[in-house]
């Protein structure tokens, strides 16, 4: 064998051994399985801050539904509360309670564990990471969410509202897009609801005008939920109430005109008034004093025994002196 | 060649790691359909819809009294006992049915109390906020050997609250039902009111108990009918809608516990995840009631449930229901997983052994939760454990990184080992 043959041979071993290292993909970052949501805040920091602001995160600890669950002694509720992972379930199943942390509320692996351990992104060609992130169309799909919030009905309701009237899912009214690192889209974590005021403010529109006979028709109209105004729980109320400005310039009381709100089984006196999606309520009001100047406001409430006061004002519109 | 080998190696990961020793997997099999199918001609009939209306009717005219409440009694009378009871349960159970007619709907099922009745009997507890609606139904639940009523009973002749309508009759009508509590000898019913209010609180007590009325007989799985309703109670536990499953978690823990405990001992198997976990659930949150029936019975009812620890989707609950029982047997087969099982049964472990383990077994696991990171919950049910076993001091503070209800929830667990079945 002559040197030059020799080198060749050398040449083509290198070539292949460059050729090995450039094919190979580069290893995958070892598997940690996710035990706790707390694991998720050291690669995830924005997420994680976007999430600590959403009511997913208080959905074990808010005074208010401990008040209402007494305490979680009514253990059905602990189950969308400090639920187990959704993606552990099918889609369409309602979830189960889990046992660890539940004072983390609906947290990061609620949504996003795999059955295998790994960890579900929305992303279509996800990066390594320790946590192995899997793309899942599941993510995006409402039967995720309808585990718990189809527990009341939301998510039917959505089904059976007009088209025009909802978007394609869930998250695009619950979870705007925002950019995300690598220059990517993703979703915001805060998950806005009956507790946002903006968005109660582009779930229903309210209307005020006077009428023949001192009369003030009034009509609030469900324009932009894509559910039935109020839903999911029933301990949701909204309540239309209206005064009028008498001859001396002073207000009356708020005077009760319409509440609605899914009412609790054992209030058999009561039915559903909720306004389903496109649908429109209609009352009048009549002022003791023809022609005064009248306001209608609604008020939401997250529970039904809720003060006037710690309610939600969602619109008030006025009607002129003499209409 | 050999580079398309070279290229395959590289893309090769680590050989797949051996399967950790798992517990086999439990003989899970579709219990409550098997059952059902077993029991139905047993179950109260359905009643059509024209038959309800009647019986609706025959109920209203009991009300205007006369010659037509006379002869509505006496058409009820001749009535088919099973038909009557389904006929009157749905008029019950119907949205919106007045009150008059609910009271007369329970005094009729309190005057032929049938043992299929009593589960959606025991439902109607839940739901049912007339306060003389209530009497007659724990009357007809103290008839059928229950004493899921006297809650009610007590509750009525405590109630300050005048408000509510024809209150004053209500107590009246619940001191008189206090005469139909199982005799006790020296007790003479209706001699005086304290003696029978002791009565009562003497009742109610062995009642939460041990789930069985002292002295008297209590509905079991003799009563056919009262079977096979429980077994169409536990098939609701399968529901999408939550509703259902917390109308029947209601009911299995308030029926008779040798009605209930044999249903349930047997449901834990089924092939069904969601009845598997409400049974345990429920078996969980009958806690020493259980244990103390199973010894009674001679049943190994640690036995029973260990098995399902084999079942990874309900071994959290299943180590939940086992450590709530109370029996000290069951800390062995709880330890393993305080050490290899997730956060999530590694916490229930850890909450199980508090409510069951005695000393020996409270050291090794307090030895084998030294080896790994627990959830603050997990180390409070320990700390809390080495407390009450006198490994530690008396007083642990709580961690105060955990919600407050969780260390609440805990200090309870501990109150409640002082009913355990066995003392350490």
């Amino acid at each position: 064998m002559n040197a030059a043959r020799v080198l060749a041979l050398l040449l083509s071993a290198a070539g292949v051994v460059v050729l090995v290292l450039v094919l190979k993909p580069p290893p995958e970052p070892e598997f940690v399985e996710l035990q706790s949501s707390s694991q998720c805040l050291e690669c995830h920091p924005n997420v994680a801050a976007e999430w600590r602001d959403s009511w997913h995160a208080r959905a074990y600890v808010d005074p208010e539904v401990r008040r209402l669950s007494n305490d979680f002694a009514n253990e059905e509720c602990i189950a969308c509360h400090a639920p187990r992972p959704v993606l552990h379930f099918q889609a369409g199943e309602r979830v189960l309670a889990r046992f660890a942390e539940r004072d983390l509320g609906v947290d990061c692996l609620t949504c996003h564990q795999l059955p295998d351990g790994s960890v579900a992104t929305s992303s279509p060609d996800p990066p390594a990471a320790p946590c192995r992130p899997r793309h899942s169309p599941r993510l995006a799909d409402v039967s995720l969410c309808a585990s718990c919030h189809d527990q009341h009905g939301t998510v039917r309701q959505w089904a059976a509202a007009p088209p025009e009237l909802k978007g394609e899912g869930c998250l695009d009214c619950h979870a705007e897009p925002v950019p995300r690192p690598a220059g990517r889209m993703g979703r915001a974590h805060h998950f806005p609801g009956g507790h946002d005021p903006d968005m109660l403010r582009r779930a229903v529109e309210l209307r005020a005008e006077s009428e023949a006979g001192g009369r003030v028709r009034v009509e609030l109209e469900n324009v932009g939920a894509g559910h039935n105004f109020p839903t999911d729980e029933r301990s949701r109320a909204a309540d239309l109430q209206w005064r009028e400005r008498g001859s001396d310039g002073t207000w009356s009381a708020w005077r009760h005109l319409h509440r609605f709100r899914d009412p609790y089984r054992d209030e058999t006196d009561l039915t559903n008034t909720q306004l389903p999606a496109g649908e429109t309520w209609r009352g009048t009001v009549t002022p003791e004093e023809a022609g005064a100047e009248v306001e209608v406001r609604l008020l939401y409430r997250t529970n039904p025994f809720q003060p006037d006061e710690e309610a939600t004002e969602v619109h008030r519109v006025s009607v002129a002196p003499g209409g | 060649m050999a580079l398309l080998l070279l290229l395959a190696l590289a893309g090769c990961g680590a050989p797949d790691e051996p399967e950790p020793d798992a517990p086999p997997a439990p003989p899970l099999r579709d219990v409550v359909a098997a059952r059902l199918a077993e029991t139905a001609a047993d179950a109260l009939p359905e009643p059509s819809a024209e038959e309800v209306a009647e019986v609706r009717d025959l109920l209203e005219l009991l009300g205007v009294g006369g010659r037509a409440g006379q002869m509505a009694r006496r058409e009820l009378a001749g009535r088919d006992d099973r038909r009557l009871a389904a006929a009157t349960l749905a008029v019950l159970e119907e949205h919106g049915t007045p009150v008059e007619l609910r009271r007369a709907a329970h005094a009729l099922l309190a005057t032929r109390p049938l043992p299929a009745a009593l589960p959606r009997l025991t439902l109607r507890l839940k739901y049912e906020k007339d306060y003389p609606a209530n009497v007659d139904l724990a009357r007809a639940l103290l008839r059928l050997g229950s004493g899921a009523g006297l809650e009610a009973l007590r509750g009525i002749l405590l109630a300050a609250d005048d408000a509510a309508p024809d209150a004053a009759a209500a107590r009246a009508a619940a001191a008189r039902a206090l005469t139909e509590l199982p005799p006790r000898e020296g007790w003479e019913p209706g001699a005086d009111f304290a003696t029978d209010w002791q009565r009562l609180l003497e009742v109610r007590e062995h009642w939460l108990v041990e789930r069985e009325l002292p002295g008297a007989p209590t509905a079991s799985v003799e009563d056919a009918g009262a079977v096979a309703e429980t077994w169409r109670t536990v098939a609701r536990l399968a529901s999408g809608p939550l509703r259902p499953v917390d109308d029947a978690r209601f009911v299995l823990a308030r029926l008779p516990a040798d009605l209930a405990l044999p249903v349930l001992l047997e449901a834990v198997y089924e092939r069904n995840l969601y009845v598997r976990e409400h049974v345990l659930q429920v078996l969980s949150w009958l806690g020493p009631t259980v244990g103390r029936w199973a010894t009674r019975r001679g049943r190994d009812v640690v036995a029973e449930l260990v098995p399902l620890l084999g079942e990874p989707r309900s071994r959290a609950r299943a180590l939940e229901a086992l450590g709530a029982i109370g029996l000290p047997e069951a800390a062995p087969a709880l330890l393993r997983w305080l050490r290899d099982g997730g956060r999530d049964e590694a916490t229930a472990a850890a909450d199980a052994l508090l409510r069951c383990a005695d000393r020996t077994a409270a050291e090794e696991a307090l030895r084998r939760a030294a080896e790994r990171s627990l959830t603050p919950a997990a180390r409070w049910s320990l700390d809390l454990l080495a407390a009450d076993v006198g490994l530690t001091r008396a007083g642990p503070e709580p961690p105060t990184d955990l919600d407050p209800a969780e260390v609440r929830r805990r200090e309870e667990w501990r109150a409640e080992r002082a009913l355990r079945p066995r003392s350490d």
